[in-house]
């Protein structure tokens, strides 16, 4: 077959028109290529669950450096004398 | 261009030349249609970056003929490792994406055209889409050169050797 004739053979190819669904279909395709955004209610329920989270951490630090330091030593004598330890720092009893 | 109703505009404008080009390409209907979805999407989202430096025309045809050529670059890729469509297949049977099933050819053509665009298929990237465009999209060297992004004689060069090209591999078909 002459070049000519296969440029001929190529023209007789039909222009034909695309699908109708498919515009559709690219609609659908652009939705869920958009990044989501998220409700407002959300937004503001996670921000406030965030800020009380924050608040409950630095409540209990807080607490716990304020805390009397008295208290936390008699409970480790209690458990001491408890457990019959001996609260003295001398190795040897002499 | 940012509303829907101009990118429907758009879209009505250039559907048919988008997706006969993609045919032309790919020889297969649902590979088309595909292919012409991704394209779109494409010009949906890079919208703003279309500056008008060339015409829209211009710009959804090179954004067209990348497409194509990315997808027959995957599509050779997966054809060179070999896809196994399941482990009962023997293993000389390589699944080969996409049956010649294009809308646009008349019954008559239909043998012919298969063995000519199987040739077609076979011409380097730039040799076939200068053809494509030339013969199928009826557009003159100075378009092509603009979507190509090379000289009118570049192009001139390209038609020379691809015409060339087929001719000899027609004759190998033939012989073979």
């Amino acid at each position: 077959m002459k070049n000519d004739d296969n440029i001929e053979l190529l023209k007789r190819v039909q222009k034909v028109e695309a699908p109708e669904f498919l515009f559709t279909r690219i609609q659908a395709k652009i939705e869920d290529t958009l990044p989501t955004k998220m409700p407002l209610s959300w937004a503001l329920g996670l921000g406030f669950s965030i800020v009380f989270l924050i608040g409950i951490n630095a409540f209990s630090v807080v607490n716990y450096n304020s805390g009397s330091s008295a208290t936390s030593v008699k409970e480790q004598n209690d458990l001491g004398e408890f457990v019959g330890a001996n609260q003295s720092n001398q190795l040897y009893n002499e | 261009m940012g509303s829907s109703e101009e990118f429907k505009t758009i879209y009505d404008l250039h559907a048919d030349m988008v997706y006969n080009l993609c045919l032309n390409y790919l020889q297969n209907e649902e590979e088309a249609q595909d292919l012409t979805q991704e394209v779109f999407v494409k010009i949906f989202h890079q919208q703003e970056k279309f500056q008008g430096q060339s015409s829209m025309k211009t710009w959804i045809y090179r954004i067209t003929v990348n497409a194509c050529l990315d997808h027959l670059r995957k599509n050779k890729r997966k054809k060179r490792f070999g896809i196994r469509l399941s482990f009962s297949e023997p293993e000389n049977e390589i699944h080969t994406p996409g049956e010649f099933r294009h809308p646009g050819i008349l019954l008559e053509d239909k043998e012919a055209l298969k063995n000519l665009f199987q040739q077609i298929n076979r011409l380097p990237e730039n040799q076939k889409t200068a053809l494509l465009l030339k013969t199928t999209e009826d557009l003159k060297n100075s378009e092509i050169a603009e979507i190509m992004k090379v000289s009118a004689k570049s192009v001139e060069s390209l038609l020379g050797r691809a015409r060339k090209n087929l001719e000899k591999f027609l004759e190998e078909a033939r012989d073979g």
